[in-house]
């Protein structure tokens, strides 16, 4: 921009060379993404159609679908890995489950504070950790999920270890929403909340967050903050986190200490390796992987978890950009296969 | 090599990498995607085949048996003789001439989990479902909504068969108030006033205490409880605590396992001449007996149920000796194991046939005087349309105590229930 | 009021998270890196050992030997075919390692289940005399072998770092990758070394530990988390602070429950690891660096 009275003469626009420009531009691009998103959505819905069976793998595979939507922001983009996201689950959790139980306040109220409550304690906790990183960073999470358990167990409001269960059924603003109903739900939320984190990270601020984990010098001198960003990021996984006890509790109708396990959430850091780390989708595709290898292969017991290690471990090794990252190398293989190539790049 | 040679090089380095990954995930893609369409067909078990009694069309039968988690201690042995059982069943004559087909989940007593294999017990069709896992509980509401009766085989926590959601749900052992009956009747015999509870952090033990407790303290003071991890390896500190408060006899609550092991250990070593009273029926898992330092389990009473005057009792213990050794020692959990499979026969038998839920039920709901397997002689398992839990009386329960071989060897000799209802 | 047998079960566990944090001081000094999958390999070592005896009849030391030889292949297997391609391909960054490894301890604990079952077995006793009893408190033959062996453990390893080429080179390597590499040190059997003494060190601590409440395929996770406490704790600038580590950690989790009871030890625990590792992760033994 030059300025009135300027003697230097206006900058030229040089138009860069084609293939430097990035192929989509990032809105179509997060739209695209939203678009195969809620086609596969609207494929699994009927698939399940009303079987009852499917219908709970449905709803588990959307609860964890959001732990791993949840685990994204701060371990994906800001490369910080926290365990705690098994208390952010049950905050949500027990937020529908106490206002159901104790109080008589309408339901959706424990849907809204649940995930307050979460973000509240996932600043508090980065604050207290903002100096650690890597291993110390993962065991003192760790920490605080057993604490929290032990908190959830030995508080005298919480129902024990025994927990709680008998919940009113959804009501808001008098709609009571039938289950098939809610299944559509609990597939639209994730289709939301992906596609408002993809959004997120093709933006400016997604930007900035990811050059932040490369390199968070350049990012303090450029003026923005790095630790304030990093809370907002933890602060926005654990609301989401919340969001899926929430919506776990409320489809099972009991929640205990123990109902989120830690097996749960190292399976949630998982799911966005094996989906594929470059988008919130892969986070998804990720949660439907796991599922289906957990709960619907019954061939050997429990051996869902093993292939799931396993799984992980030949991605991290053979293709670390996960499946998504695979299928669109495969895509670039395609089109670079089929179309003749000039210059070097071959 | 030139620049843009090394970079073609390197092309098709990846390339080929990019088709050999292909090839692995195309293979691992088929597995997942034909073991998955067809859910359950893969690890279906059938029981055996069907004898040369029982030949019409098989009854699918569900079983949530959790073989995988802590519990598998319990578990095992119950799904094993449930296993038995139906073999017996179909080798003679089945439910009027139809064998039984018994199809398995695993819930891993992960309450997340049980509501979905539930679901796919039902959608392989099952008619009835045998829950032999810890989260039985959890699945009422779904089991309410899919109208099969359902047995909870070893579980005596009352929620499973009481409101809300129980029309289709029965127990067969003993209430906790019954223990609790017979606890004090022991205490009071031998003189224990005050105790002191030892417990783990299971989410059964806290709601097995919540019922029990208040119970207990109708006759006793509990005058400190202390609660310790379930995987912890050790528990000095929380015995050293019972211990200042001096309490006139030990009980250590648990699922059982290397936690109760564990605490027997620790309250023998610091509180030798105090009494241990355990609430975890040890006396039902064999396996763990050897887990233990020799001489630790000497003089520890278990809440049991198996008297060896019971002739239904013997019967059973001939039935398995056949199949499993002379030697196998037999336990509640076989006894619960069996008497589930025949109350479920007798209801199908009377519905005439099992393949209407609906009439299955009722007739649940109609069985009276079944003769247990377990208790004292002639005690009888009894059902109607508001009561689902079949004890009655206070005799379905027998102490045991342990001897210096860490084998429970004879009952307690102070007290034994009498059959009164409580 | 303190009962000589907490003292006791102290030591006990304090010897145990020692040896487990001893096994991750000598991959951290050969590779940098926090082995999280010590648990497994402690409990591998210690529930192959009892299968072997318990399920198929096999000779008490032939089963230990082969457990320990499990153990410390496992532990080659995972430096040679996940942590190193994964450093390799990831570069300065971390995560990827991390999350490997947890994948590593996943797999391991499954396999385990798999292979060994899912119940407790009980640790296989390896001395075979009587209890040693003072007043009311018990030394267990277990307890009493536990204890010899960490010290002698611990001296032979302070000894070995010190005097033996492989020793000085493993410090060496440690103190900084990029400069042994210039000097043409072998990192890549450094780092292999490393591994697989972590390994042996691990399987010896499962082995021996086993015996106090039995072990199963699931206690490797509680295992390495309390392992790594230690060594952060204790720190790296002697090979006994590791040790040192241990036995805080290992008095910490007796006494705490027994003068404020219930879930304290773990709001405790928390509090102390946010307190250590913001402000003094290099634990209580800190290395000085010559300058």
């Amino acid at each position: 921009m030059t300025m009135n009275g300027s003697s230097s003469p206006a900058p030229v626009e040089v138009a860069p060379p084609p293939r430097h420009r990035p192929p989509w531009p990032s809105g179509l691009q997060a739209n695209g993404s939203l678009g195969l998103g809620v086609l596969a959505a609207i494929g699994l819905l009927v698939w399940v159609g009303v079987n009852g069976y499917k219908q709970t793998l449905l709803v588990t595979a959307a609860t964890y679908a959001l732990i791993a939507l949840g685990m994204y922001v701060p371990f994906v983009l800001a490369g910080s890995l926290s365990l705690a996201y098994g208390a952010y689950a049950s905050i949500g959790g027990y937020a529908v489950a106490l206002i159901s139980t104790e109080t008589g306040l309408p339901l959706w109220f424990g849907w809204l504070i649940g995930p307050v409550i979460a973000a509240v304690a996932a600043v508090v906790l980065g604050l207290a950790t903002r100096r650690l990183s890597g291993f110390y960073l993962v065991a003192v999470t760790l920490l605080f999920s057993e604490a929290f358990q032990n908190y959830l167990s030995n508080a005298s409001f919480t129902g024990g270890n025994a927990g709680l269960a008998s919940f009113r059924s959804l009501d808001v603003f008098g709609w009571h929403p039938s289950n098939e109903q809610l299944i559509i739900a609990s597939a639209a939320v994730v289709c939301v909340v992906a596609f408002l984190l993809n959004r997120l990270r093709l933006s400016p601020w997604g930007i900035v967050v990811r050059s932040m984990r490369e390199v968070p010098s350049a990012v303090e001198a450029a003026g923005t903050r790095v630790p304030i960003l990093n809370l907002v990021a933890l602060a926005m996984g654990a609301g989401i986190g919340a969001l899926a006890g929430a919506l776990f509790t409320q489809m099972s109708g009991s929640i205990q200490p123990n109902t989120f396990t830690l097996n749960l959430v190292f399976l949630a850091i998982f799911m966005p390796i094996i989906g594929g780390t470059g988008t919130p989708w892969g986070a998804v595709l990720g949660a439907l992987i796991v599922v289906e290898l957990t709960l619907n292969l019954p061939s050997l017991h429990t051996s869902g978890t093993l292939l799931v290690s396993l799984g992980v471990l030949l991605i991290m090794l053979v293709a670390p950009r996960g499946v998504l990252g695979y299928l669109d190398t495969g895509r670039k293989e395609l089109m670079r296969a089929l179309t003749p190539t000039k210059g070097t790049d071959g | 090599m030139s620049h843009s040679d090394s970079i073609r090089a390197g092309g098709r380095r990846s390339r080929r990498r990019w088709l050999a990954a292909a090839l692995g995930g195309t293979v691992l893609l088929a597995t997942v995607v034909v073991g998955g369409a067809f859910p359950g067909s893969a690890g279906a078990s059938s029981a055996g085949k069907p004898g040369t009694k029982a030949t019409g069309t098989p009854i699918v039968v569900g079983e949530d048996w959790d073989s995988t988690s802590a519990s598998a201690a319990f578990t095992d042995v119950t799904g094993k003789t449930l296993q038995l059982a139906i073999n017996q069943l179909n080798n003679t004559g089945g439910v009027l001439g139809h064998p039984i087909k018994l199809v398995i989940g695993n819930d891993e007593s992960d309450p997340t989990k049980t509501p979905a294999v539930t679901q796919q017990l039902a959608s392989e069709g099952a008619q009835f479902i045998l829950f032999n896992t810890g989260t039985d509980a959890t699945a009422k509401p779904t089991i309410e909504k899919l109208g099969i009766p359902s047995i909870g085989v070893t579980d005596v926590i009352p929620t499973f068969a009481v409101a809300p959601d129980n029309s289709y749900t029965y127990l067969l052992s003993s209430p906790l108030s019954d223990w609790a009956s017979v606890y004090c009747g022991a205490w009071k015999k031998t003189g224990v006033k005050t105790i002191g509870v030892l417990r783990d952090d299971s989410t059964t033990t806290a709601s097995l205490d919540n019922i029990l407790f208040p119970a207990l303290q109708k006759c006793v003071k509990i005058v400190d409880v202390e609660t310790a991890s379930g995987t912890t390896s050790d528990v000095t500190a929380q015995v050293a605590r019972l211990k200042s408060h001096n309490p006139n006899a030990v009980l250590v609550a648990d699922l059982g396992g290397s936690f109760e092991i564990l605490a027997q250990e620790s309250v023998h070593q610091l509180m030798p001449t105090t009494p241990r009273y355990s609430l975890a029926t040890i006396v039902n898992e064999p396996a763990t007996w050897s887990l233990a330092t020799p001489g630790s389990l000497n003089g520890v009473i278990s809440m049991g149920s198996l008297n060896p005057t019971n002739p239904q009792t013997v019967k059973l213990k001939a039935f398995l000796a056949q199949h499993d050794g002379a030697s196998y020692p037999m336990t509640a959990f076989d006894a619960d194991a069996w008497d589930a499979v025949q109350l479920m026969k007798t209801a199908m038998v009377k519905a005439g046939g099992g393949n209407d839920p609906a009439k299955t039920n009722a007739q649940m709901q109609a069985i009276t005087k079944y003769l247990a397997s377990f208790g004292q002689p002639g005690y009888n398992l009894t059902y109607s349309a508001t009561k689902h839990a079949g004890a009655t009386g206070l005799c379905g329960l027998v102490l045991q105590q342990f001897g210096s071989n860490n084998k429970p060897t004879k009952a307690f000799a102070k007290y034994q229930p009498s059959c009164k209802t409580s | 009021m303190t009962d000589p047998q907490l003292w006791i079960s102290a030591a006990e566990l304090g010897c145990f998270f020692g040896l487990l944090a001893l096994s991750y001081y000598v991959v951290l000094a050969g590779t940098g890196f926090f082995n999280f999958a010590i648990g497994p390999y402690a409990m591998v070592g210690g529930l192959s050992a009892a299968w072997l005896v318990l399920e198929h009849g096999f000779e008490l030391w032939l089963a230990v030997a082969i457990a320990v030889v499990a153990t410390m292949a496992l532990a080659a297997v995972t430096e040679l075919a996940v942590v190193r391609p994964v450093q390799r391909r990831s570069g300065r960054s971390e995560l990827p390692a991390l999350v490997a490894v947890t994948a590593v301890l996943f797999a391991i604990e499954q396999l385990a289940g798999v292979i060994f079952g899912y119940t407790t077995l009980p640790g296989q006793e390896l001395l075979n005399i009587q209890p040693i009893t003072f007043g009311t408190s018990v030394i267990l033959p277990s307890d009493l072998l536990l204890g010899i062996v960490t010290i002698v453990v611990f001296g032979g390893m302070a000894l070995w770092v010190r005097l033996s080429r492989t020793g000085r080179l493993l410090r060496a390597v440690g103190d900084s990758r990029d400069a042994a590499a210039l000097l043409g040190l072998p990192v890549n059997r450094i780092r292999l070394v490393a591994f697989v003494l972590s390994g042996l060190l691990a399987a010896v601590a499962g082995l021996l530990f086993a015996p106090k409440a039995g072990v199963s395929s699931t206690s490797g996770l509680d295992w390495a988390l309390s392992g790594f406490l230690a060594l952060v704790v204790g720190g790296t600038a002697t090979v006994w602070a590791p040790l040192i580590g241990g036995l805080i950690l290992g008095a910490l989790q007796v006494f705490i429950p027994f003068y404020f009871g219930g879930p304290s030890l773990s709001y405790l625990l928390l509090v102390l690891a946010i307190v250590f590792f913001a402000f003094r992760p290099q634990g209580i033994f800190a290395r000085r660096v010559r300058v």
